[in-house]
């Protein structure tokens, strides 16, 4: 998937002109998404997640965040802590299980790798007001 | 000549003052000023992130100069992230067409017609943290043409997407030019001596190597972007090996190495040899990759220059530091390029993960010492919400816990230990703990960059009451320009000025020399409950720790009593005693006092 297919995803969601407004090329270009990209990656999901939840459904950012510090790599990309907080917090996004030698696993975000579609509509719908 | 930065390799380093051996030299670079106090300004990212525009710029503008903030010190408007378009035109920076749409030269002019100043954001890397692709590396020169062409006076300067670190954004990978192999062993051949050594017979110095098996491993310097580790001591390692040499001469120097690509195990080595303390670099460059970071190889021979007697081989990596020293330093030197007087502050902003304590006074005027202080920043219509604590970054005690042992490294000669914006404003911080990071932010000479929407504050309201507060801002405007210092911390051990203190169940006591002679005391409640225990300091403490920095130190010892000014409440006493005490602190609150000595 595409982050123009995923914006259509989206769009399926309805929104009207909120959603215009949120997911134009120019406002998804400032947010770092690059629109022509062949695949969505997961952090281009989680930005996209959370600009629908406040900008087209006006789902205010759940205020304590730190249950997301699970992700090991939460504070990897610095600029992106709150989109993943947000949407892992809410369940729209899930965690990568990462094994480690010794036979225990952490839990990552993995933000730069594409989108496995571990979000569905329906969740989306789901935490809608 | 200055320092050349391009994306095609780390800079070649022909002059010694970016190399970590000139840190601690205290000179500065062309263009960088000395003597500045501590930036007071807005800045755009705390309020509106990514979202600010042209036209709530002018709305805080207006409202700064309504409330009468610029009349306080406050001076700076900086356009953080999200201001320009996603890619160069021509080579050239432009502004975000839809958010900043007349330009930001008619920007600056707006704000210069208050009475302001103009300040901009770029970053070293080739992006922008929040992703467009501007940043200022290999565009020096066209950029700094751009801001001075524009009238910017403040540049505060990011580090993601940075090429040679493996910092925010960047390729994990790049932590291969921040680490020196893994290294076995050395021989060192000539002039008749032919002798291999371990590892283990190598010493370590610095901070962070460590042997593993027969191997050492982790050469380089630490991230300090994250809070775990003390930015006070050495920040870095180097591998160490004495050698005897039989006459002044070239030799032969072979390492057995295991180069990688990752945090621990890089593949750029540097070499430096000759009689202690006057060492000169023979090679600094990557190393031929093996198979891995356990995969020993053994190098081709360096030739390197040896002393009659006795001689170090300092086996390193300090490219960490100096490249982004090079980096800083490359945007520094085009601004003093195409104006030689130009007067433009440079906030460094690489959060700590170079520590820049060591090296950033040479080309800044402050630099940031930890990740950032929120990751939930507001919106038009959003105060965004900020901590007290936290595990990692956020939060006002994280970001004082490691500032409050920093001032060695800040002055008036060097410039400032930036903890990040004020939050004073944002969800989630009451009015105590606002009250309590003012108080703080003023005691350690931070820069007081405030973060809110500035329409939701009203003359005398409890927001206004903070941020105003002019018996603070004296504080951290004070021309004698100095630090507090922690005298006293309930958890101290030994030497609260120096230990790195993250558990919060404490209180603090900090004290700053002022240059009338008094000195400002803090007791400071970190914790989340009142501090009902008594808390006192001695004027002997206090003389201990900052008198030698003091502007009168004998008349304030001399002094038969103490004319002791509560900066919130504005109550004033006199004090009659050689102890200033204060008990019931609330929670998260802080007592803070000018104590100025009455002449006998």
């Amino acid at each position: 998937m595409s982050p123009r297919e995923f914006t259509d995803k989206l769009a399926e969601l309805g929104g009207g002109k909120a959603f215009e407004k949120a997911f134009s090329d120019e406002a998804l270009k400032a947010a770092g998404i690059d629109m022509d990209a062949p695949r969505l990656t997961r952090i281009d999901a989680a930005i996209m997640l959370h600009k629908y939840m406040l900008e087209v459904a006006g789902i205010p950012d759940l205020e304590d965040i730190s249950g997301a510090a699970v992700l090991k790599d939460l504070y990897d990309c610095r600029k992106c802590v709150n989109h993943i907080a947000q949407v892992y917090l809410r369940g729209l996004m899930k965690p990568v299980s990462y094994p480690l030698p010794d036979g225990s696993s952490i839990l990552l975000f993995d933000a730069k790798s594409e989108d496995m579609s571990s979000w569905t509509n329906q969740q989306i719908c789901g935490i809608m007001p | 000549m200055g320092i050349e930065v391009s994306t095609g390799r780390p800079a070649v380093i022909r002059d010694d003052k970016y190399r970590f051996d000139s840190f601690k030299n205290g000179k500065v670079f062309e263009g960088k000023k000395q003597g500045r106090l501590p930036a007071m300004g807005w800045n755009s990212w705390n309020a509106f992130g990514s979202g600010n525009t042209a036209a709530l710029t002018r709305a805080m503008a207006d409202k700064f100069v309504e409330l009468g903030l610029d009349k306080l010190g406050y001076e700076y408007i900086v356009l953080d992230d999200g201001c320009y378009r996603q890619e160069r035109v021509d080579g050239e920076l432009a502004n975000g067409e839809v958010k900043f749409p007349e330009g930001f030269r008619t920007l600056a002019d707006y704000i210069h017609g208050k009475g302001l100043k103009f300040g901009m954001y770029n970053d070293i890397g080739t992006n922008l943290c929040a992703g467009a692709a501007v940043g200022t590396c290999g565009h020096e020169l066209t950029d700094a043409r751009s801001y001075i062409s524009w009238g910017v006076d403040f540049i505060k300067v990011d580090n993601c997407y940075y090429l040679w670190d493996n910092a925010t954004f960047s390729n994990a990978e790049n932590a291969q030019y921040t680490y020196a192999p893994n290294i076995k062993s050395i021989e060192v051949e000539g002039n008749g001596l032919a002798i291999k050594l371990s590892a283990k017979c190598g010493e370590l110095r610095g901070a962070g190597a460590e042997i593993k098996d027969d191997y050492v491993t982790n050469i380089g310097t630490f991230d300090g972007t994250g809070p775990q580790a003390s930015p006070v001591g050495d920040m870095s390692a180097e591998l160490v090996f004495k050698i005897e040499a039989p006459a002044d001469g070239e030799y032969g120097l072979q390492i057995r190495y295991a180069a990688g690509k990752e945090a621990g195990a890089g593949s750029w080595l540097q070499i430096a040899a000759g009689p202690e303390g006057d060492t000169k670099i023979f090679y600094d460059d990557m190393v031929p990759a093996g198979d891995g970071p356990t995969e020993f190889i053994s190098s081709k021979p360096f030739n390197i220059s040896l002393k009659k007697g006795k001689n170090i081989i300092r086996l390193m990596n300090h490219r960490r530091q100096e490249n982004t020293l090079c980096s800083y330093a490359a945007l520094l030197e085009a601004f003093n390029e195409v104006d030689k007087d130009h007067g433009i502050l440079l906030s460094i902003c690489e959060w700590g993960k170079t520590q820049p304590q060591n090296w950033g006074y040479k080309v800044g005027d402050s630099w940031r010492i930890l990740n950032d202080i929120t990751f939930q920043v507001g919106g038009d219509g959003n105060p965004g919400r900020g901590e007290w604590a936290s595990d990692y970054t956020p939060g006002v005690a994280v970001q004082y816990n490691k500032a409050v042992i920093m001032d060695e490294f800040a002055g008036l000669d060097k410039g400032w230990n930036d903890p990040d914006m004020l939050m004073i404003g944002m969800n989630g911080l009451d009015m105590t703990q606002c009250g309590t990071h003012f108080a703080m932010w003023c005691m350690m000479n931070s820069p007081l960059m405030l973060g809110l929407d500035l329409r939701r504050v009203n003359k005398g309201d409890e927001i206004y009451n903070i941020i105003a507060n002019e018996d603070l801002i004296a504080l951290n405007q004070d021309a004698l320009g100095i630090q507090a210092k922690r005298v006293y911390s309930t958890l101290a051990k030994e030497a609260p000025d120096k230990e790195y203190i993250r558990d919060n169940e404490r209180a603090d006591i900090l004290a700053k020399p002022l240059a009338d002679g008094s000195v400002a005391v803090s007791f400071i409640n970190l914790s989340d409950h009142e501090w009902t225990q008594k808390l006192d300091v001695s004027i002997d403490t206090i003389l201990k720790f900052i008198g030698d920095r003091m502007k009168d130190k004998d008349s304030f010892a001399a002094a038969a009593s103490y004319k002791i000014r509560d900066l919130v409440s504005k109550d004033e006493k006199v004090l009659d005693a050689k102890e200033i005490s204060v008990s019931g602190i609330p929670a998260f609150g802080n007592v803070t006092y000018r104590i100025s000595p009455v002449k006998a």
